[in-house]
Protein backbone atom coordinates (compact mmCIF):
# COMPACT_ATOMS: atom_id res chain seq x y z
CA UNK A 1 0.00 0.00 0.00
CA UNK A 2 3.17 2.46 0.93
CA UNK A 3 4.33 1.78 -2.30
CA UNK A 4 1.05 2.50 -4.45
CA UNK A 5 1.17 5.93 -2.30
CA UNK A 6 4.27 6.54 -2.93
CA UNK A 7 3.79 5.70 -7.11
CA UNK A 8 0.64 8.03 -6.84
CA UNK A 9 2.33 11.02 -4.82
CA UNK A 10 5.32 10.62 -7.72
CA UNK A 11 2.33 10.74 -10.69
CA UNK A 12 0.82 14.05 -9.32
CA UNK A 13 4.11 15.71 -8.83
CA UNK A 14 5.54 14.51 -12.20
CA UNK A 15 2.31 15.72 -14.02
CA UNK A 16 2.22 18.65 -11.57
CA UNK A 17 6.10 19.44 -13.02
CA UNK A 18 5.30 19.22 -16.47
CA UNK A 19 1.80 21.48 -15.88
CA UNK A 20 4.70 24.46 -14.64
CA UNK A 21 6.98 23.81 -17.07
CA UNK A 22 4.35 23.85 -19.74
CA UNK A 23 3.22 27.32 -18.69
CA UNK A 24 6.91 28.60 -17.39
CA UNK A 25 7.33 32.51 -18.07
CA UNK A 26 10.81 33.62 -18.26
CA UNK A 27 13.50 31.89 -20.09
CA UNK A 28 14.82 28.50 -19.11
CA UNK A 29 18.05 28.25 -16.50
CA UNK A 30 19.86 26.07 -14.80
CA UNK A 31 18.62 27.40 -11.52
CA UNK A 32 15.49 26.19 -12.31
CA UNK A 33 16.17 22.10 -12.35
CA UNK A 34 18.68 22.87 -8.42
CA UNK A 35 15.37 24.23 -7.75
CA UNK A 36 13.11 21.61 -9.30
CA UNK A 37 15.45 18.88 -7.64
CA UNK A 38 15.05 20.22 -4.42
CA UNK A 39 11.08 19.69 -4.80
CA UNK A 40 11.04 16.72 -6.12
CA UNK A 41 13.90 14.91 -4.59
CA UNK A 42 14.42 17.06 -1.38
CA UNK A 43 14.90 16.30 2.23
CA UNK A 44 10.58 17.03 2.35
CA UNK A 45 9.95 14.41 0.23
CA UNK A 46 12.38 11.59 1.35
CA UNK A 47 11.28 12.89 4.97
CA UNK A 48 8.11 11.66 3.55
CA UNK A 49 9.11 8.21 3.56
CA UNK A 50 10.23 7.34 6.84
CA UNK A 51 12.52 4.01 7.04
CA UNK A 52 11.75 2.68 4.27
CA UNK A 53 12.79 5.85 2.42
CA UNK A 54 15.21 3.93 -0.55
CA UNK A 55 12.36 1.31 -1.58
CA UNK A 56 9.61 4.55 -1.69
CA UNK A 57 11.86 6.52 -3.12
CA UNK A 58 12.14 4.53 -5.95
CA UNK A 59 8.16 3.83 -6.57
CA UNK A 60 7.92 7.66 -6.30
CA UNK A 61 10.51 8.11 -8.59
CA UNK A 62 8.63 6.00 -11.64
CA UNK A 63 5.68 7.44 -10.80
CA UNK A 64 7.18 11.06 -11.18
CA UNK A 65 8.11 9.77 -14.51
CA UNK A 66 4.74 8.23 -15.49
CA UNK A 67 3.06 11.35 -14.39
CA UNK A 68 5.50 13.91 -16.55
CA UNK A 69 5.35 11.58 -19.20
CA UNK A 70 1.83 10.85 -19.14
CA UNK A 71 0.95 14.72 -19.53
CA UNK A 72 2.94 14.76 -22.61
CA UNK A 73 1.32 11.43 -23.82
CA UNK A 74 -2.17 13.21 -23.24
CA UNK A 75 -0.87 16.30 -25.77
CA UNK A 76 0.10 14.41 -27.82
CA UNK A 77 -3.41 12.27 -28.05
CA UNK A 78 -4.84 15.56 -28.39
CA UNK A 79 -2.82 17.02 -30.84
CA UNK A 80 -2.95 13.82 -32.94
CA UNK A 81 -7.45 14.20 -32.56
CA UNK A 82 -7.15 18.06 -33.26
CA UNK A 83 -7.51 19.21 -37.00
CA UNK A 84 -5.97 22.96 -36.09
CA UNK A 85 -2.53 20.72 -34.87
CA UNK A 86 0.07 18.40 -35.99
CA UNK A 87 3.52 17.31 -34.74
CA UNK A 88 4.84 20.37 -35.68
CA UNK A 89 3.95 22.25 -32.87
CA UNK A 90 6.14 20.21 -30.49
CA UNK A 91 8.87 21.72 -32.82
CA UNK A 92 7.95 25.51 -32.72
CA UNK A 93 4.79 25.85 -31.80
CA UNK A 94 3.65 26.40 -35.05
CA UNK A 95 -0.35 26.00 -35.51
CA UNK A 96 -3.09 26.63 -38.19
CA UNK A 97 -4.94 30.17 -38.18
CA UNK A 98 -8.29 30.09 -36.15
CA UNK A 99 -11.22 29.30 -38.20
CA UNK A 100 -14.03 31.57 -38.64
CA UNK A 101 -16.77 31.47 -35.54
CA UNK A 102 -13.50 30.67 -33.35
CA UNK A 103 -12.15 32.92 -30.77
CA UNK A 104 -9.60 32.45 -28.15
CA UNK A 105 -10.72 34.17 -24.53
CA UNK A 106 -8.24 36.59 -23.59
CA UNK A 107 -7.97 35.01 -20.26
CA UNK A 108 -7.05 32.13 -21.31
CA UNK A 109 -3.32 31.08 -20.23
CA UNK A 110 -0.14 31.34 -22.27
CA UNK A 111 1.75 28.20 -23.33
CA UNK A 112 4.82 27.21 -24.65
CA UNK A 113 5.87 24.41 -27.08
CA UNK A 114 6.49 21.52 -25.51
CA UNK A 115 10.00 21.05 -27.10
CA UNK A 116 10.85 24.60 -27.76
CA UNK A 117 12.88 26.98 -25.75
CA UNK A 118 10.67 29.68 -26.34
CA UNK A 119 7.54 30.29 -27.69
CA UNK A 120 8.05 32.30 -30.71
CA UNK A 121 6.04 35.44 -30.89
CA UNK A 122 2.62 36.08 -32.83
CA UNK A 123 3.59 37.99 -36.36
CA UNK A 124 1.39 41.51 -36.07
CA UNK A 125 0.13 40.63 -39.93
CA UNK A 126 -0.77 36.97 -38.76
CA UNK A 127 -4.01 36.26 -37.22
CA UNK A 128 -4.42 34.71 -33.68
CA UNK A 129 -3.79 31.13 -34.38
CA UNK A 130 -6.36 28.48 -33.02
CA UNK A 131 -4.96 27.77 -28.99
CA UNK A 132 -2.76 30.46 -29.01
CA UNK A 133 -2.31 32.07 -25.79
CA UNK A 134 -2.04 35.28 -24.64
CA UNK A 135 1.57 36.46 -25.18
CA UNK A 136 4.57 35.25 -22.03
CA UNK A 137 6.80 37.14 -20.28
CA UNK A 138 7.13 40.98 -22.01
CA UNK A 139 4.59 42.43 -23.72
CA UNK A 140 4.35 41.89 -27.65
CA UNK A 141 2.68 45.07 -28.67
CA UNK A 142 3.67 47.34 -30.74
CA UNK A 143 6.48 50.11 -29.71
CA UNK A 144 4.02 52.73 -30.56
CA UNK A 145 0.75 50.88 -28.70
CA UNK A 146 3.15 50.44 -25.94
CA UNK A 147 4.36 54.13 -26.27
CA UNK A 148 1.09 55.02 -26.17
CA UNK A 149 -0.17 53.14 -23.06
CA UNK A 150 2.73 55.04 -21.16
CA UNK A 151 1.28 57.97 -22.73
CA UNK A 152 -2.40 57.80 -21.71
CA UNK A 153 -0.54 56.98 -17.43
CA UNK A 154 1.35 59.24 -17.89
CA UNK A 155 -1.50 61.93 -18.74
CA UNK A 156 -3.44 60.27 -15.84
CA UNK A 157 -0.41 60.83 -13.80
CA UNK A 158 -0.44 64.27 -14.85
CA UNK A 159 -3.73 65.31 -14.18
CA UNK A 160 -3.76 64.14 -10.49
CA UNK A 161 -0.39 65.54 -9.65
CA UNK A 162 -2.70 68.59 -11.36
CA UNK A 163 -5.39 68.43 -8.37
CA UNK A 164 -2.72 67.54 -5.64
CA UNK A 165 -1.17 70.87 -6.43
CA UNK A 166 -5.06 72.80 -6.92
CA UNK A 167 -4.97 71.34 -3.30
CA UNK A 168 -1.94 72.44 -1.86
CA UNK A 169 -2.53 76.10 -3.31
CA UNK A 170 -5.44 76.10 -1.65
CA UNK A 171 -3.62 75.64 1.77
CA UNK A 172 -0.13 76.98 1.26
CA UNK A 173 0.15 79.18 4.19
CA UNK A 174 2.96 81.82 2.34
CA UNK A 175 2.87 83.74 -0.81
CA UNK A 176 6.20 82.12 -1.48
CA UNK A 177 5.28 78.65 -1.04
CA UNK A 178 2.01 79.64 -3.05
CA UNK A 179 3.89 80.88 -6.26
CA UNK A 180 6.43 78.37 -5.89
CA UNK A 181 3.51 75.46 -6.13
CA UNK A 182 1.30 77.72 -8.71
CA UNK A 183 5.17 77.58 -10.86
CA UNK A 184 5.09 73.78 -10.54
CA UNK A 185 1.57 73.84 -11.29
CA UNK A 186 2.37 75.63 -14.90
CA UNK A 187 4.88 73.66 -15.61
CA UNK A 188 2.87 70.10 -15.06
CA UNK A 189 0.05 71.75 -17.14
CA UNK A 190 2.51 72.78 -19.78
CA UNK A 191 4.10 68.77 -19.71
CA UNK A 192 0.38 67.50 -19.97
CA UNK A 193 -0.80 70.02 -22.93
CA UNK A 194 2.57 68.93 -24.70
CA UNK A 195 1.60 65.23 -24.29
CA UNK A 196 -2.22 65.32 -25.02
CA UNK A 197 -0.97 67.63 -28.47
CA UNK A 198 1.29 64.56 -29.21
CA UNK A 199 -1.14 62.48 -28.82
CA UNK A 200 -3.75 64.12 -30.94
CA UNK A 201 -0.46 64.36 -33.32
CA UNK A 202 -0.56 60.50 -33.56
CA UNK A 203 -4.16 60.19 -34.08
CA UNK A 204 -4.38 62.96 -36.97
CA UNK A 205 -1.58 62.10 -38.57
CA UNK A 206 -2.64 58.30 -38.54
CA UNK A 207 -2.60 56.24 -42.16
CA UNK A 208 -6.41 55.67 -41.38
CA UNK A 209 -7.15 59.28 -41.13
CA UNK A 210 -5.33 60.34 -43.85
CA UNK A 211 -7.36 58.14 -46.10
CA UNK A 212 -10.28 58.78 -44.78
CA UNK A 213 -9.57 62.59 -45.13
CA UNK A 214 -8.66 61.89 -48.90
CA UNK A 215 -11.58 59.27 -49.29
CA UNK A 216 -14.71 62.06 -48.37
CA UNK A 217 -13.19 64.98 -49.99
CA UNK A 218 -13.31 62.51 -53.36
CA UNK A 219 -16.71 61.68 -52.24
CA UNK A 220 -17.58 65.44 -51.24
CA UNK A 221 -16.00 66.60 -54.53
CA UNK A 222 -18.53 64.08 -56.05
CA UNK A 223 -21.32 65.48 -54.63
CA UNK A 224 -21.09 69.34 -55.23
CA UNK A 225 -20.54 68.42 -58.94
CA UNK A 226 -23.29 66.60 -58.90
CA UNK A 227 -25.35 69.88 -57.14
CA UNK A 228 -24.31 72.08 -59.44
CA UNK A 229 -25.66 70.21 -62.51
CA UNK A 230 -28.82 69.59 -61.13
CA UNK A 231 -28.98 73.30 -60.37
CA UNK A 232 -28.47 73.72 -63.53
CA UNK A 233 -31.12 71.14 -64.40
CA UNK A 234 -33.57 72.81 -62.63
CA UNK A 235 -32.74 76.42 -63.91
CA UNK A 236 -33.42 75.36 -67.13
CA UNK A 237 -36.23 73.59 -66.45
CA UNK A 238 -37.71 76.30 -64.53
CA UNK A 239 -36.54 79.11 -67.08
CA UNK A 240 -38.54 76.59 -69.89
CA UNK A 241 -41.69 76.42 -67.53
CA UNK A 242 -41.66 80.30 -67.03
CA UNK A 243 -40.95 80.66 -71.22
CA UNK A 244 -43.66 78.35 -72.25
CA UNK A 245 -45.72 80.19 -69.68
CA UNK A 246 -45.31 83.43 -71.17
CA UNK A 247 -46.04 82.44 -74.33
CA UNK A 248 -49.25 80.45 -73.12
CA UNK A 249 -50.31 84.00 -71.88
CA UNK A 250 -49.61 85.82 -75.05
CA UNK A 251 -51.32 82.95 -76.99
CA UNK A 252 -53.78 83.55 -74.99
CA UNK A 253 -54.18 87.70 -75.27
CA UNK A 254 -53.85 86.85 -79.15
CA UNK A 255 -56.89 84.40 -79.46
CA UNK A 256 -58.80 86.40 -77.21
CA UNK A 257 -58.47 89.09 -79.82
CA UNK A 258 -58.71 87.47 -82.72
CA UNK A 259 -61.98 86.31 -81.12
CA UNK A 260 -63.28 89.87 -80.50
CA UNK A 261 -62.50 91.18 -84.06
CA UNK A 262 -63.91 87.79 -85.81
CA UNK B 1 -67.82 75.60 -67.07
CA UNK B 2 -65.77 72.83 -68.45
CA UNK B 3 -65.62 68.83 -67.50
CA UNK B 4 -62.83 66.97 -67.28
CA UNK B 5 -62.63 64.52 -69.96
CA UNK B 6 -60.88 60.67 -68.98
CA UNK B 7 -57.26 61.92 -70.72
CA UNK B 8 -57.40 64.79 -68.40
CA UNK B 9 -57.76 62.75 -65.35
CA UNK B 10 -55.57 60.17 -66.17
CA UNK B 11 -53.07 62.70 -66.95
CA UNK B 12 -53.63 64.03 -63.51
CA UNK B 13 -53.72 60.77 -61.95
CA UNK B 14 -50.46 60.05 -63.21
CA UNK B 15 -48.94 63.58 -61.85
CA UNK B 16 -50.29 62.76 -58.58
CA UNK B 17 -48.64 59.25 -58.93
CA UNK B 18 -45.13 60.34 -59.75
CA UNK B 19 -45.33 62.83 -56.98
CA UNK B 20 -46.63 59.90 -54.73
CA UNK B 21 -43.57 57.97 -55.53
CA UNK B 22 -41.25 60.52 -55.75
CA UNK B 23 -38.22 59.65 -53.82
CA UNK B 24 -37.80 60.86 -50.08
CA UNK B 25 -34.99 63.30 -50.18
CA UNK B 26 -34.16 63.39 -46.51
CA UNK B 27 -33.64 67.28 -46.70
CA UNK B 28 -34.78 68.45 -43.20
CA UNK B 29 -32.49 65.53 -41.71
CA UNK B 30 -29.47 66.56 -44.23
CA UNK B 31 -30.03 70.21 -43.15
CA UNK B 32 -30.16 68.64 -39.52
CA UNK B 33 -26.92 67.09 -39.87
CA UNK B 34 -25.30 69.67 -41.34
CA UNK B 35 -26.43 72.33 -38.76
CA UNK B 36 -24.86 69.53 -36.21
CA UNK B 37 -21.66 69.31 -38.05
CA UNK B 38 -21.45 73.23 -37.87
CA UNK B 39 -22.26 73.51 -34.61
CA UNK B 40 -19.09 71.02 -33.69
CA UNK B 41 -16.86 72.97 -36.46
CA UNK B 42 -18.04 76.56 -34.76
CA UNK B 43 -17.01 75.09 -31.41
CA UNK B 44 -13.80 74.20 -32.48
CA UNK B 45 -12.75 77.13 -34.05
CA UNK B 46 -14.40 78.95 -30.52
CA UNK B 47 -12.52 76.67 -28.53
CA UNK B 48 -9.49 77.47 -29.99
CA UNK B 49 -9.73 81.00 -30.35
CA UNK B 50 -10.52 80.43 -26.34
CA UNK B 51 -7.04 78.79 -25.35
CA UNK B 52 -5.28 81.76 -27.08
CA UNK B 53 -7.06 84.18 -25.28
CA UNK B 54 -6.85 82.64 -21.66
CA UNK B 55 -3.14 82.18 -22.45
CA UNK B 56 -2.93 86.17 -23.34
CA UNK B 57 -5.27 86.64 -20.01
CA UNK B 58 -2.72 84.32 -17.70
CA UNK B 59 0.27 86.73 -18.94
CA UNK B 60 -1.21 90.14 -18.04
CA UNK B 61 -2.03 88.82 -14.89
CA UNK B 62 1.61 87.13 -14.26
CA UNK B 63 3.05 90.50 -15.96
CA UNK B 64 0.69 93.59 -14.07
CA UNK B 65 1.50 93.37 -10.43
CA UNK B 66 5.30 93.37 -11.22
CA UNK B 67 4.72 96.04 -14.09
CA UNK B 68 7.32 94.18 -15.92
CA UNK B 69 8.64 95.47 -19.33
CA UNK B 70 7.33 93.89 -22.06
CA UNK B 71 8.23 93.48 -26.20
CA UNK B 72 6.83 91.62 -29.17
CA UNK B 73 8.06 88.04 -29.74
CA UNK B 74 10.45 87.07 -32.88
CA UNK B 75 7.15 86.13 -34.76
CA UNK B 76 5.47 89.53 -35.11
CA UNK B 77 8.03 90.02 -38.00
CA UNK B 78 5.75 88.54 -40.81
CA UNK B 79 8.30 86.31 -43.89
CA UNK B 80 7.87 88.81 -46.80
CA UNK B 81 6.08 85.91 -48.64
CA UNK B 82 4.61 82.74 -47.29
CA UNK B 83 6.54 80.28 -49.90
CA UNK B 84 9.85 82.17 -48.90
CA UNK B 85 9.53 81.55 -44.87
CA UNK B 86 11.14 78.21 -43.98
CA UNK B 87 8.64 76.21 -42.45
CA UNK B 88 9.93 76.65 -38.65
CA UNK B 89 9.65 80.28 -39.00
CA UNK B 90 5.96 80.64 -40.15
CA UNK B 91 5.35 78.56 -36.75
CA UNK B 92 6.58 80.89 -35.20
CA UNK B 93 3.80 82.84 -33.78
CA UNK B 94 3.48 86.50 -32.93
CA UNK B 95 2.84 87.56 -29.47
CA UNK B 96 3.96 89.74 -26.72
CA UNK B 97 6.47 88.67 -24.11
CA UNK B 98 8.25 89.67 -21.35
CA UNK B 99 11.32 91.59 -22.19
CA UNK B 100 13.94 89.62 -19.85
CA UNK B 101 14.08 86.11 -22.18
CA UNK B 102 14.27 84.56 -18.78
CA UNK B 103 10.84 85.37 -17.75
CA UNK B 104 9.48 84.74 -20.93
CA UNK B 105 7.11 81.43 -20.70
CA UNK B 106 8.12 78.29 -21.71
CA UNK B 107 7.18 77.19 -25.65
CA UNK B 108 4.57 74.71 -25.47
CA UNK B 109 3.51 72.40 -28.07
CA UNK B 110 2.83 74.56 -31.33
CA UNK B 111 -1.02 73.66 -31.75
CA UNK B 112 -1.10 74.88 -35.22
CA UNK B 113 0.81 71.09 -35.94
CA UNK B 114 -1.98 69.73 -34.46
CA UNK B 115 -5.02 71.28 -36.06
CA UNK B 116 -8.17 69.23 -36.47
CA UNK B 117 -8.87 71.72 -38.87
CA UNK B 118 -8.17 69.81 -41.99
CA UNK B 119 -10.63 67.15 -40.50
CA UNK B 120 -13.62 69.52 -39.58
CA UNK B 121 -13.32 71.55 -43.01
CA UNK B 122 -13.81 68.37 -44.97
CA UNK B 123 -16.50 67.05 -42.22
CA UNK B 124 -18.13 70.54 -43.02
CA UNK B 125 -17.93 70.30 -46.50
CA UNK B 126 -19.20 67.49 -46.82
CA UNK B 127 -21.97 68.17 -44.91
CA UNK B 128 -22.85 71.30 -47.10
CA UNK B 129 -22.55 68.68 -50.31
CA UNK B 130 -25.27 66.56 -48.84
CA UNK B 131 -27.32 69.62 -48.29
CA UNK B 132 -26.61 71.05 -51.69
CA UNK B 133 -27.76 67.36 -53.36
CA UNK B 134 -30.97 67.82 -51.59
CA UNK B 135 -31.65 71.49 -51.67
CA UNK B 136 -35.33 72.66 -50.72
CA UNK B 137 -34.98 76.20 -52.34
CA UNK B 138 -33.92 74.50 -56.00
CA UNK B 139 -36.68 72.10 -55.43
CA UNK B 140 -39.11 74.77 -54.42
CA UNK B 141 -38.54 77.22 -57.68
CA UNK B 142 -38.94 74.08 -59.82
CA UNK B 143 -42.63 73.13 -58.45
CA UNK B 144 -43.72 76.49 -58.19
CA UNK B 145 -42.85 77.22 -61.57
CA UNK B 146 -44.43 73.93 -62.57
CA UNK B 147 -47.73 75.02 -60.51
CA UNK B 148 -47.66 78.63 -62.34
CA UNK B 149 -47.27 76.68 -65.76
CA UNK B 150 -49.97 74.39 -65.15
CA UNK B 151 -52.14 76.17 -64.05
CA UNK B 152 -51.73 78.83 -67.57
CA UNK B 153 -51.91 75.95 -69.75
CA UNK B 154 -54.97 74.73 -68.47
CA UNK B 155 -56.79 78.42 -68.37
CA UNK B 156 -55.21 78.93 -71.88
CA UNK B 157 -57.27 75.32 -72.85
CA UNK B 158 -60.18 76.56 -71.03
CA UNK B 159 -60.38 80.08 -73.31
CA UNK B 160 -58.37 79.40 -76.04
CA UNK B 161 -60.67 79.26 -79.12
CA UNK B 162 -58.01 77.75 -81.65
CA UNK B 163 -59.12 74.34 -80.98
CA UNK B 164 -56.81 73.61 -78.16
CA UNK B 165 -57.83 70.04 -76.68
CA UNK B 166 -58.86 70.40 -72.93
CA UNK B 167 -56.48 68.07 -71.63
CA UNK B 168 -53.61 70.10 -72.87
CA UNK B 169 -52.47 71.68 -69.67
CA UNK B 170 -52.43 68.51 -67.80
CA UNK B 171 -50.43 66.80 -70.14
CA UNK B 172 -48.40 69.24 -70.41
CA UNK B 173 -48.12 69.58 -66.71
CA UNK B 174 -47.75 65.31 -66.80
CA UNK B 175 -44.42 65.89 -69.14
CA UNK B 176 -42.88 68.12 -66.43
CA UNK B 177 -43.53 66.14 -63.57
CA UNK B 178 -41.84 63.32 -65.33
CA UNK B 179 -38.40 65.44 -65.21
CA UNK B 180 -39.39 67.09 -61.80
CA UNK B 181 -39.08 63.00 -60.67
CA UNK B 182 -36.22 61.85 -62.73
CA UNK B 183 -34.20 64.87 -61.22
CA UNK B 184 -35.21 63.67 -57.70
CA UNK B 185 -34.54 60.57 -59.06
CA UNK B 186 -31.34 61.60 -59.75
CA UNK B 187 -30.81 63.53 -56.13
CA UNK B 188 -31.70 60.45 -54.19
CA UNK B 189 -29.40 58.06 -55.99
CA UNK B 190 -26.45 60.62 -55.49
CA UNK B 191 -27.63 60.55 -51.77
CA UNK B 192 -27.44 57.40 -51.41
CA UNK B 193 -24.51 56.31 -53.23
CA UNK B 194 -22.66 59.62 -51.09
CA UNK B 195 -23.87 58.66 -47.88
CA UNK B 196 -23.24 55.21 -48.28
CA UNK B 197 -19.69 55.73 -49.44
CA UNK B 198 -18.98 58.08 -46.83
CA UNK B 199 -20.00 55.98 -44.16
CA UNK B 200 -16.67 54.71 -42.90
CA UNK B 201 -14.44 57.66 -43.40
CA UNK B 202 -17.36 59.89 -41.83
CA UNK B 203 -16.71 57.20 -39.09
CA UNK B 204 -12.75 57.14 -38.90
CA UNK B 205 -12.77 61.25 -39.25
CA UNK B 206 -15.46 61.34 -36.62
CA UNK B 207 -13.46 60.27 -33.86
CA UNK B 208 -10.55 61.72 -34.71
CA UNK B 209 -12.63 64.70 -34.33
CA UNK B 210 -14.11 63.69 -30.82
CA UNK B 211 -10.43 63.05 -29.57
CA UNK B 212 -9.48 66.88 -31.03
CA UNK B 213 -12.61 68.45 -29.49
CA UNK B 214 -11.68 66.70 -26.09
CA UNK B 215 -8.22 67.68 -26.11
CA UNK B 216 -8.95 71.01 -27.06
CA UNK B 217 -11.86 71.19 -24.22
CA UNK B 218 -8.75 69.88 -21.81
CA UNK B 219 -6.62 72.36 -23.03
CA UNK B 220 -8.95 75.16 -22.81
CA UNK B 221 -10.19 74.04 -19.04
CA UNK B 222 -6.63 74.28 -18.35
CA UNK B 223 -6.03 77.95 -19.47
CA UNK B 224 -8.90 79.15 -17.47
CA UNK B 225 -7.23 77.00 -14.48
CA UNK B 226 -4.18 78.89 -14.66
CA UNK B 227 -5.73 82.01 -15.15
CA UNK B 228 -8.08 81.53 -12.12
CA UNK B 229 -5.13 80.01 -9.86
CA UNK B 230 -2.88 82.79 -11.03
CA UNK B 231 -5.70 85.92 -10.46
CA UNK B 232 -7.08 83.80 -7.32
CA UNK B 233 -3.52 84.49 -5.67
CA UNK B 234 -3.59 88.04 -6.08
CA UNK B 235 -6.84 88.67 -4.30
CA UNK B 236 -5.90 89.53 -0.59
CA UNK B 237 -7.43 91.71 1.79
CA UNK B 238 -5.73 94.70 1.07
CA UNK B 239 -7.99 95.23 -1.73
CA UNK B 240 -10.93 97.82 -1.88
CA UNK B 241 -14.53 95.76 -1.89
CA UNK B 242 -15.01 97.05 -4.98
CA UNK B 243 -12.02 95.59 -6.71
CA UNK B 244 -12.63 92.42 -4.51
CA UNK B 245 -15.73 91.78 -5.63
CA UNK B 246 -14.94 92.04 -9.29
CA UNK B 247 -11.79 90.17 -8.61
CA UNK B 248 -14.41 87.47 -7.27
CA UNK B 249 -16.46 87.89 -10.35
CA UNK B 250 -14.15 87.06 -12.54
CA UNK B 251 -13.28 83.99 -10.89
CA UNK B 252 -16.46 82.82 -10.17
CA UNK B 253 -16.97 83.03 -14.45
CA UNK B 254 -13.85 81.21 -14.82
CA UNK B 255 -14.49 78.27 -12.51
CA UNK B 256 -18.75 78.35 -14.00
CA UNK B 257 -16.87 77.99 -17.32
CA UNK B 258 -14.61 74.87 -16.32
CA UNK B 259 -17.74 73.40 -14.67
CA UNK B 260 -19.28 73.56 -18.20
CA UNK B 261 -16.55 72.10 -20.22
CA UNK B 262 -16.22 69.07 -17.45
CA UNK B 263 -20.08 68.85 -18.13
CA UNK B 264 -19.29 68.67 -21.84
CA UNK B 265 -18.56 65.44 -23.85
CA UNK B 266 -17.33 66.23 -26.83
CA UNK B 267 -16.20 62.85 -28.29
CA UNK B 268 -19.71 61.38 -27.15
CA UNK B 269 -21.18 64.15 -29.21
CA UNK B 270 -18.74 63.11 -31.99
CA UNK B 271 -19.69 59.64 -31.68
CA UNK B 272 -23.28 61.01 -31.84
CA UNK B 273 -22.69 62.33 -35.13
CA UNK B 274 -20.94 59.37 -36.72
CA UNK B 275 -24.28 57.18 -35.34
CA UNK B 276 -26.53 59.56 -36.51
CA UNK B 277 -24.94 59.09 -40.51
CA UNK B 278 -24.72 55.77 -39.94
CA UNK B 279 -28.72 56.19 -38.86
CA UNK B 280 -28.94 58.08 -42.60
CA UNK B 281 -27.07 55.40 -44.34
CA UNK B 282 -29.13 52.87 -43.35
CA UNK B 283 -32.78 54.58 -44.16
CA UNK B 284 -31.10 55.70 -47.27
CA UNK B 285 -30.36 52.02 -48.21
CA UNK B 286 -33.77 50.55 -46.52
CA UNK B 287 -36.73 50.15 -48.90
CA UNK B 288 -39.09 50.69 -46.36
CA UNK B 289 -37.53 54.43 -45.60
CA UNK B 290 -38.09 54.21 -41.82
CA UNK B 291 -36.85 57.32 -41.10
CA UNK B 292 -37.81 57.93 -37.23
CA UNK B 293 -34.39 55.98 -36.31
CA UNK B 294 -32.68 58.91 -38.23
CA UNK B 295 -34.70 61.45 -36.86
CA UNK B 296 -34.05 60.70 -33.19
CA UNK B 297 -30.33 59.73 -33.88
CA UNK B 298 -29.86 63.39 -35.17
CA UNK B 299 -31.90 64.92 -32.49
CA UNK B 300 -29.72 63.19 -30.36
CA UNK B 301 -26.79 64.43 -32.09
CA UNK B 302 -28.25 68.24 -32.47
CA UNK B 303 -28.38 68.67 -28.87
CA UNK B 304 -25.11 67.45 -27.89
CA UNK B 305 -23.60 69.34 -30.76
CA UNK B 306 -25.00 72.40 -29.14
CA UNK B 307 -24.53 71.65 -25.90
CA UNK B 308 -20.73 71.92 -27.03
CA UNK B 309 -20.96 74.74 -28.84
CA UNK B 310 -22.60 76.82 -25.92
CA UNK B 311 -19.44 74.90 -23.31
CA UNK B 312 -16.69 75.75 -25.85
CA UNK B 313 -18.02 79.18 -26.48
CA UNK B 314 -18.04 80.28 -22.60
Amino acid sequence: MAECGAFAFGVVLGWFVYFTNRYRKGDVQFSDLIALLGVIGGAAVTALFGGASGTLFGYYGVGLAVGFFAYFLVLVLMVARSDQFDATWFLDGRRKALPDGWVIPGDVRATTAPMAPQRPGPSAAAPMAFGAPEPVGPSTESPRARLNAARDQTLTALTVAQRELLRRIGLAPTDAERNSLQASLVDITDQLDTLAQLRLKDILESDEVRASLKTLEGITSDLTRTAGEMRQATDVLTKASQLIDRATKAVGVITNLVGGVL
Amino acid sequence: MRRSTPLGMLAACLCAGLAACSPYLYKSEVESFRAGVNDLATAYQSGTKGVAAERAVIQQTQLTPTRTRVALSPGCALPATVSAAPAADNALPCALQPADPAMAPRQSAPRESTSAAPLIHALRDYADALAAITNAQDQEALEAANSKLTGSLAGLANTAKVGLPNEFGAIAGLAFSVGVATLNQRRFDMLKRGVTAANEPVAVLGDAMGQALDTLRKARADGLLLAGTTMAGQINAKMSPDDYTAALTTLQAKTDAIETLRRTNARAAADDMVKAHAALAQALNDDTRQVAAVVTALKTFREKARAVQEAFAS
